[in-house]
């Protein structure tokens, strides 16, 4: 609680030194931000040139509103948000998806030889390899799950704060990341058992 | 007891929230070895995205914005400036107008009167000037706390 008001002073100092013309005070917010923005725009963007425009697109935004922000939630959850919408229009503009459904049948398949590894129960599957397999599945995830997943796991964002950040409601968001840490899992275990036959 | 195996769901909560869990499935996972390592498996896979090497940009995005950002725009002071024209509007006539009767009041005026009076003005006067300097010893302190402030 103490933290969170520190976070909001010291958010309100910023904002007040930018507002009266203190560019070094807006180099600050970035810095602050800096790893919230590079975290969606990796998992939102593909292409790394056009990530480069949508940061700074993102802080130039930032920047003309930020008389608009009234502190209502974090600063850096207000970034968030620029950044996720930013990130958003360009997913649109490009007709790039940012989420499907997954494939019913390929969600059976799993289930299926879930069950029959169920049986292995002396093993700890994930022991192995794990952080290189993790790797490529997670960049194999939708944008939108690689996203929660980052923002929850690496950034220890709390649902709350990913739901503001996204405008999703905040069960949508528990909900996308227990099936997106699912698919991980499952397709983990499938490349598992694969590799061992 | 329990039978059934804890769900996909239930597992991710085990590990993420323990608090939500019901004392039942608790128990049911310290006897069931199945649920144990898928529970095992799950922590491996928190842990393992936890650990996941952070992005970072390869160029120096600060600078890069800060060099775009539009100059502060300095507003010219207009409710000042008009004060101020309309104070000297107001008070020049006033005083041409009363000069020979302010005159008069300055020469009855007993000294005694003229010593309060300034007395009074320059006690006033020195306490503005300790409010101005607190105030902006108060907005130094601020701005050297921004730029100071730790990331």
């Amino acid at each position: 609680m103490s933290n969170l008001k520190d976070e909001q002073l010291s958010d309100h100092r910023l904002v007040t030194a930018v507002l009266n013309g203190d560019r070094y005070a807006f180099g600050l917010i970035i810095k602050k931000t800096e790893r919230l923005v590079v975290q969606m725009t990796f998992k939102m963007i593909s292409s790394p040139g056009d990530r480069k425009d949508i940061a700074q697109d993102v802080y130039l935004k930032a920047f003309k509103n930020l008389r608009g922000f009234k502190f209502q939630s974090k600063l850096s959850t207000w970034i968030g948000q620029i950044a996720y919408n930013t990130c958003l229009h360009y997913l649109e503009k490009k007709k790039l998806v940012l989420l499907d459904n997954f494939g019913e049948d390929n969600e059976l398949a799993i289930d299926h030889f879930n069950k029959d590894l169920r049986n292995d129960t002396e093993d700890t599957v994930f022991g192995k390899e794990l952080n290189a397999l993790l790797l490529t599945e997670i960049e194999l995830l939708k944008p939108l799950y690689k996203t929660l997943i980052s923002l929850y796991h690496q950034e220890d964002l709390s649902y709350t704060e990913i739901a503001q950040i996204t405008s999703l409601p905040e069960g949508t968001v528990k909900s996308y990341i227990f099936r997106a840490r699912k698919t991980l899992k499952d397709n983990i275990l499938l490349k598992y058992k694969r590799s061992e036959l | 007891m329990i039978k059934a195996h804890l769900t996909d769901a239930e597992i991710q909560l085990y590990i993420a929230e323990p608090e939500t869990i019901s004392d039942q499935l608790k128990i049911h996972v310290q006897t069931c070895t199945n649920c144990r390592t898928n529970i095992a498996n799950y922590q491996l896979l928190f842990n393992g995205i936890h650990d996941q090497p952070k992005p970072r940009f390869d160029f120096d995005i600060t600078n890069l914005v800060l060099e775009q950002l539009p100059e502060p725009k300095r507003e010219f002071p207009w409710a000042i400036v008009l004060i101020s024209v309309f104070s000297v509007l107001l008070i020049t006539p006033l005083a041409v107008f009363f000069w020979s009767y302010m005159e008069a009041v300055i020469m009855c005026t007993s000294t005694v009167l003229i010593a309060t009076t300034v007395t009074a003005a320059v006690v006033i006067l020195i306490f503005q000037a300790v409010e101005m300097i607190k105030n902006h010893q108060k907005q130094l302190h601020s701005i050297l706390n921004v730029k100071t402030l730790q990331l």
